[in-house]
């Protein structure tokens, strides 16, 4: 469903409560000092310059139009083949969420305030468009909250128990927001053009599984965060500048990975809500004690980069059809999936990379996942797979209570290995 | 001579125990204070002074609980979910599902029938359900965690507390008081709602295994009797329910000792 506003980009048209981005400033959490220190901690030279970039932050300078798009939801590929440059713009900065607290105050999920706070950095000013799909609730409430500060498609995602009908519903939306795109930079995509981006995206698919692959058996030499700032980068990035950076990482990887041996250290799966750059306490906290990382099925790194567009029919119905399936059909967000689906991933993951547990990240105040938290916890329980939840925010008062959390979960997992 | 000691450094109160071949021979309490290590030392060393030996003659020590790392002469550090597993596998030598109720955290332990521990819940970053919060609710009916208990067990109409906030709690609490409600009800409505807190976390787990209680909550027998009545099962209260975790940790300590030799 197109909700049509008047596209308003000028300054005195700003969100209303937002203050000027200089009063903010000693508040702004500096990438730059963040990203220093995680790449300190990485083996890899290679990361060197994804930090670099990571320190940049959300918005690159371009002569592109931005489209600002959230989730992992809305096909890039509509919006490239346009010519727009697509931004995912979910965020887990803290001082965002805190800027956020200001325009929604109430007990709102910290990823849709920090979102919002994303106004204080002018971010929305400077989009020609942001996409929202109707994912979660607070991402759907969050469309009217924005869209003074600019133009919003708000993309209806409905579900229905049917999967087909749902599929078809998909289909038939995403071929309307693709109408409105092509009139909106008055563009006339190829269905061969349209093709070109789909194989784009699938050859990021193609290195970021070998990553995948790799890291599933040496989470030690491309650690948590070196893995979760590449596929942040590609929040901004289109595949072939990711592909740019990805590269030599993944070639360091290989090389490090033979002439060196794992340290026999715990690796686990991580499920549950999105873990995004600079919010990596949690990662810590695991890493740390001893438990890497071994997969994740987060949609901010697992879900945005691991499945490939798959085309069965090259006629420009096919592709959208195609990019329905892979974004939306194959989402592993719980608005999108059921249980049954969800916790046969995760079962599915450990079994096949022979990981030691389930640690779930529970973001505190966001529904979805704790709804479906005690359901995964069940279903792995029933597999005798060790499962451990953290409910967090971004805030850092609680590390003392995750640690004791993480190491006692260790200690479960080295007393089932004995 | 085969000493052990065990000290849990918790939010609230530090607590060390000493053992011989397994058995308390001696244990101290403090509060923790600020100057948590100073305070660990302190208790460790009454401790040692109770069991009659002098600190040389252990051979190991063990530290748990929120301070565990703090503590620098500690020579093995386990988690007290781990300590209090062990403990009550001690005890009852069977599978078995432990409810801690500490001064910060609120801990289901699941124990299978090899003494391993095999899954556990904690409550969330939050206060409500701990002995934190019945503190709390204490001191605004002027009293203690005794005296709280006490007036529970006069109560013949219980209030309902519907806050899961501590916070918000208390201003319920006063808010009763001022409708006066009877402070015996008010008291049996605090023991309830953290009660039921506790029962939705029990409920998570299989009710095969015995449940056993203990952390400084286990103290008040009106709480045991709110998890019971709310959670339908009957719940053993571990002796000396306080030390337990550090009980845990010093027998830790004794199999530590014995792999070693």
């Amino acid at each position: 469903m197109m909700k049509k506003q008047e596209g308003i980009k000028s300054s005195h048209h700003k969100i209303p409560w937002g203050s000027s981005v200089k009063e903010l400033q000693n508040g702004i959490i500096d990438y730059s000092t963040v990203a220093a220190r995680y790449a300190d901690k990485s083996a890899l030279l290679a990361m060197k310059k994804v930090y670099e970039i990571a320190a940049e932050g959300p918005v690159p300078s371009t002569s592109q139009p931005l489209v600002g798009c959230l989730c992992n939801l809305v096909p890039e590929e509509l919006v490239r083949v346009c010519g727009g440059r697509p931004l995912r713009l979910c965020t887990e900065d803290g001082m965002c969420a805190k800027d956020g607290d200001e325009i929604i105050p109430g007990d709102v999920c910290p990823l849709i305030k920090a979102i919002c706070g994303l106004a204080r950095k002018d971010v929305f000013e400077r989009l020609d468009l942001l996409v929202i799909p109707a994912a979660c609730e607070g991402k759907s409430q969050i469309s009217e909250i924005l869209s003074p500060a600019c133009q919003i498609y708000l993309l209806d995602l409905p579900r229905s128990n049917d999967y087909l009908k749902s599929a078809n519903a998909w289909e038939k939306n995403l071929a309307e927001f693709y109408r409105f795109m092509r009139n909106r930079y008055n563009v006339k995509p190829s269905r061969r053009e349209l093709m070109r981006e789909c194989r784009s995206t699938n050859a990021r698919t193609k290195v970021f599984r070998e990553l995948y692959q790799v890291r599933s058996e040496r989470p030690d030499i491309l650690n948590s965060f070196d893995y979760f700032t590449l596929s942040y980068l590609s929040f901004f990035h289109p595949p072939e500048s990711w592909l740019s950076l990805a590269l030599p990482v993944l070639q360091e990887t290989f090389r490090a990975a033979e002439n060196s041996v794992f340290p026999g250290l715990r690796r686990v799966l991580l499920a549950g809500a999105p873990i995004i750059f600079p919010n990596y306490k949690l990662l810590e906290v695991l890493e740390n004690a001893g438990c890497l990382i071994g997969a994740d099925m987060l949609c901010s790194a697992y879900g945005r980069l691991y499945d490939p567009v798959e085309v069965d029919e090259d006629t420009e119905r096919g592709i959208i059809r195609a990019l329905a399936l892979r974004y939306i059909g194959g989402s592993l967000c719980p608005c999108f999936v059921n249980s049954g689906k969800l916790n046969d991933a995760a079962i599915n993951l450990v079994r096949e990379y022979g990981l030691d547990g389930v640690v779930y990240h529970n973001l505190r105040l966001c529904q979805p996942y704790d709804i479906r938290l005690t359901m995964m916890r069940q279903a792995t329980k029933k597999e005798n797979i060790p499962f451990l939840s953290i409910k967090t925010d971004f805030g850092q008062e609680d590390i003392g209570q995750l640690k004791t959390r993480v190491e006692a979960f260790l200690e479960v997992l080295t007393a089932q290995n004995k | 001579m085969n000493y052990t000691a065990g000290i849990d450094i918790g939010s609230v109160t530090t607590k060390c125990v000493v053992t011989r071949d397994s058995e308390i021979v001696a244990k101290a309490i403090a509060r923790t204070g600020v100057d948590s290590e100073k305070v660990a030392c302190a208790v460790l060393a009454e401790t040692v002074e109770c069991a009659g030996i002098r600190e040389s003659d252990l051979a190991v020590i063990v530290s748990t609980g929120y301070g565990r790392r703090i503590f620098k002469r500690a020579t093995a550090v386990i988690t007290e979910i781990s300590a209090a597993g062990n403990a009550a596998y001690h005890i009852l030598r069977d599978g078995c599902l432990v409810i801690d109720v500490g001064g910060q955290d609120t801990k289901i332990i699941e124990v299978n029938a090899s003494g391993d521990i095999s899954d556990f819940l904690m409550n969330d970053k939050c206060a409500a359900g701990t002995g934190r919060f019945l503190e709390m609710m204490a001191g605004v009916l002027e009293t203690d965690l005794e005296g709280l208990s006490q007036l529970a067990r006069e109560s013949s109409n219980p209030v309902a507390i519907n806050a899961t906030c501590s916070v918000f709690a208390e201003s319920e609490v006063v808010s009763l008081i001022a409708h006066a409600a009877g402070k015996e009800d008010i008291a049996k409505g605090i023991f309830n709602a953290i009660g039921s807190r506790i029962a939705g976390m029990i409920a998570q787990f299989s009710a095969r295994n015995k449940a056993v209680f203990c952390g400084g909550g286990a103290k008040s027998e009106a709480l045991k009797q709110s998890i019971e009545a709310l959670s339908g099962r009957k719940i053993t209260v571990l002796p000396e329910p306080q030390f337990v975790v550090a009980f845990g940790a010093a027998l830790k300590g004794a199999s530590i000792k014995k792999e070693s030799t």
